[in-house]
């Protein structure tokens, strides 16, 4: 089956296409005469594609809009330019009624599985829901929610119970359950396991690798957590201010990290080993991240970027007056760096 | 080095609840040495906050109970200790540092006047002379221009400056013994490694101990000597920090090491989850609480709690079976 799919991915057209999607949000001065006052460029120029079958994990810290980007893509925030394709279709030109029975295929799960699940609904018709709303409910309506809910890990007895009865491990399996009833193609999984104790974390991830495999899903996977995030793609973009920085294979990203902002980010993530720890090489990056209210000129990672220093005059004038793109490196890695060959 | 700091004798931290006791804190006993970080590692309501503040009379009481055979710090039972007594002991001699600094610090005072009561209180400094230590401390913390952000107030500083702000003022008060709880887990990554990165340096400059807090085993991993894992309000195993990574006894440590994704792990290695989820503090099972989600229980661990036996030299664990 998994075969199948790698084999269809390497050859057909990716079921997610995004191409320098921007997404920027206007911030207001004043309560009666609103005036624009600033622009965050949450989103700013992003672009990727996702195969089928594929996970393509997206990281980077508060801020740096790889939630936006994922709400984008779910047509959840409004776009301000760029293309977004799903399946081959102009995702961002679909309104009203279209729009609405084309969400069946794209669905999405969230951090919180306490504010994301209806506390006055039963988790039956928590699941049922979607199916109802897109008049798919029929006679085994039932039969098609308890089944869902098992394949998600829930024992189907607890089906006349409310969220609150419930673990915070079992409310997000409640939630994923939600989100592939429909059998959607593509999940955004936005911080899936953030909020969950640690013991149920490898639960709820290994639940998603085996969701994706017999369903033969396609994930975009959204965390601050590299470890997390590795464990499940098999590509990962890294964020920094809206921008994507470095786009390489999963394996490849902790190996051997191109862009500066990526070895510094590998760098800092703990490992759980004191051996490991030991041997390590860290870099500590100074200063916080700038506000995406007014991102520095040229490329946006170089007042902290610890390579910056030791460039040549020629070289640092580059960083700062042009902003650098991302390209393919011979490897399958693409990096936005003015100074990585 | 084996000169005892803290010592935590079976403490317990308990809750009333409808027709029942939350026990948060369930006996626990833990050693600080004199220059040695402490990691106290566990899930979200293992009670490892519980037992600090338990130890530092920060339980509300009533409804809360705390009681024990002791919580001698340098040589005083904090347990039998005057409320007045603990207060000055606390940010004095034994400072804290929170998750969240915007909850510990006041949002309608200056940075100054946070950092210089501290040390009018506990030190019985003047005003000016308060002023330029803190500023001193601030520089040391790594704030950039603190002559000018003293005088601002704390929602003006980012996350992690704030964090550096909740440490300086830890500090001020030269503490033989700093607890740390989660203080990095509100942070961005690259922002947690500077922060560990100072509290490693604050440990050896400040010649004291460290108590840190945590559900990260990354974090533990790179800043602690011992660790102290603590399940359902008991401490089920105590070892030096190496060993219990390399060799953990306990199955729910082993479980919880099996269960993390590791960054340097082989890609797509499955994770081990623990089966089930940790039980309430107010309905615990029979015998061993872990016992419900362990691997290798038997009979016996539904009869009876596992006492605490030494297990090596420096090592300690309560289990029926490891």
């Amino acid at each position: 089956m998994l075969g199948r799919v790698m084999e269809e991915a390497s050859t057909a057209r990716p079921l997610v296409e995004v191409e320098d999607l921007r997404v920027h949000f206007p911030v207001y001065r004043g309560t009666v005469l609103k005036r624009k006052a600033a622009v965050v460029r949450a989103v700013d120029g992003v672009s990727f594609a996702i195969a089928r079958g594929e996970t393509l994990g997206l990281v980077g810290e508060s801020g740096c809009g790889k939630s936006t980007t994922g709400r984008a893509l779910m047509r959840l925030v409004p776009v301000t330019s760029g293309n977004i394709r799903f399946d081959g279709e102009d995702l961002l030109s679909l309104r009203g009624e279209v729009l609405r029975r084309k969400r069946r295929h794209f669905q999405m799960i969230f951090q919180d599985p306490y504010g994301s699940l209806d506390p006055r609904m039963t988790v039956f018709d928590i699941v049922a829901e979607p199916l109802l709303a897109h008049g798919m409910g029929g006679p085994d309506l039932r039969d098609r929610v308890q089944s869902m809910l098992e394949r998600c890990g829930m024992n189907p007895r607890y089906i006349r119970r409310y969220p609150h009865e419930f673990s915070g491990g079992q409310r997000q399996r409640v939630a994923i359950a939600r989100a592939l009833i429909l059998e959607p193609s593509f999940v955004v999984c936005d911080e899936p396991v953030s909020a969950l104790d640690v013991s149920i974390r490898a639960q709820v991830l290994n639940l998603l690798v085996e969701l994706q495999r017999d369903l033969g899903l396609t994930y975009l996977f959204i965390a601050h957590d590299l470890a997390a995030v590795r464990h499940v793609s098999d590509r990962i973009a890294v964020m920094y201010l809206g921008r994507i920085v470095e786009l390489s294979p999963a394996a490849e990203i902790y190996r051997r990290p191109a862009h500066p902002y990526t070895q510094a980010l590998i760098s800092a993530v703990p490992i759980p080993d004191p051996r490991a720890e030991a041997d390590r090489q860290r870099i500590v990056l100074e200063g916080d991240v700038p506000s995406p209210l007014a991102p520095p000129r040229g490329c946006r990672f170089h007042p902290r970027c610890p390579r910056f220093a030791s460039l040549g005059a020629v070289q640092k004038a580059r960083c700062r007056e042009e902003e650098p793109l991302l390209r393919v490196l011979g490897d399958g890695r693409q990096v936005a760096c003015h100074h990585v060959d | 080095m084996s000169e005892l700091l803290l010592q935590v004798r079976n403490l317990h931290v308990h809750y009333p609840v409808d027709g029942g006791v939350s026990r948060a804190v369930d006996g626990v006993s833990l050693d600080v040495r004199r220059g040695e970080t402490l990691a106290v590692v566990g899930e979200s309501g293992s009670g490892k906050s519980q037992t600090m503040y338990g130890v530092l009379g920060l339980v509300p009481r009533p409804p809360g109970r705390v009681f024990g055979d002791g919580a001698y710090f340098e040589g005083e039972d904090l347990l039998r200790a005057s409320e007045r007594r603990l207060r000055g002991i606390r940010g004095n001699r034994i400072a804290m540092i929170f998750q969240d600094p915007m909850t510990a610090l006041n949002p309608f005072l200056t940075v100054e006047r946070q950092l210089t009561e501290v040390l009018e209180v506990h030190k019985g400094l003047r005003r000016k002379e308060a002023r330029n230590l803190a500023i001193e401390m601030l520089a040391k913390v790594g704030i950039p221009d603190p002559e000018r952000r003293i005088d601002q107030y704390p929602h003006q500083f980012s996350g992690g400056m704030r964090q550096r702000v909740m440490i300086a003022m830890a500090l001020l008060c030269r503490p033989s013994l700093l607890v740390a709880d989660e203080p990095t887990t509100a942070l961005d990554v690259t922002i947690q490694a500077q922060i560990l990165e100072l509290l490693r340096a604050t440990r050896r400059e400040m010649d004291g101990s460290i108590i840190l807090i945590t559900h990260d085993l990354g974090v533990v991993a790179g800043n602690a000597d011992r660790i102290a894992v603590m399940y359902a309000g008991r401490v089920v195993e105590k070892g030096p920090s190496r060993e219990i990574f390399e060799s953990p006894l306990h199955p729910y440590t082993r479980g919880l090491l099996a269960s993390v994704p590791r960054l340097d792990a082989e890609q797509k290695a499955p994770l081990v989850p623990i089966p089930g989820q940790p039980p309430d503090p107010s309905r615990l099972p029979s015998g061993c609480p872990f016992r419900p989600r362990c691997p290798a229980a038997t009979a016996r661990c539904a009869q009876e709690y596992p006492p605490t036996r030494s297990a090596g030299p420096e090592r300690e664990v309560a289990c029926w079976v490891a």
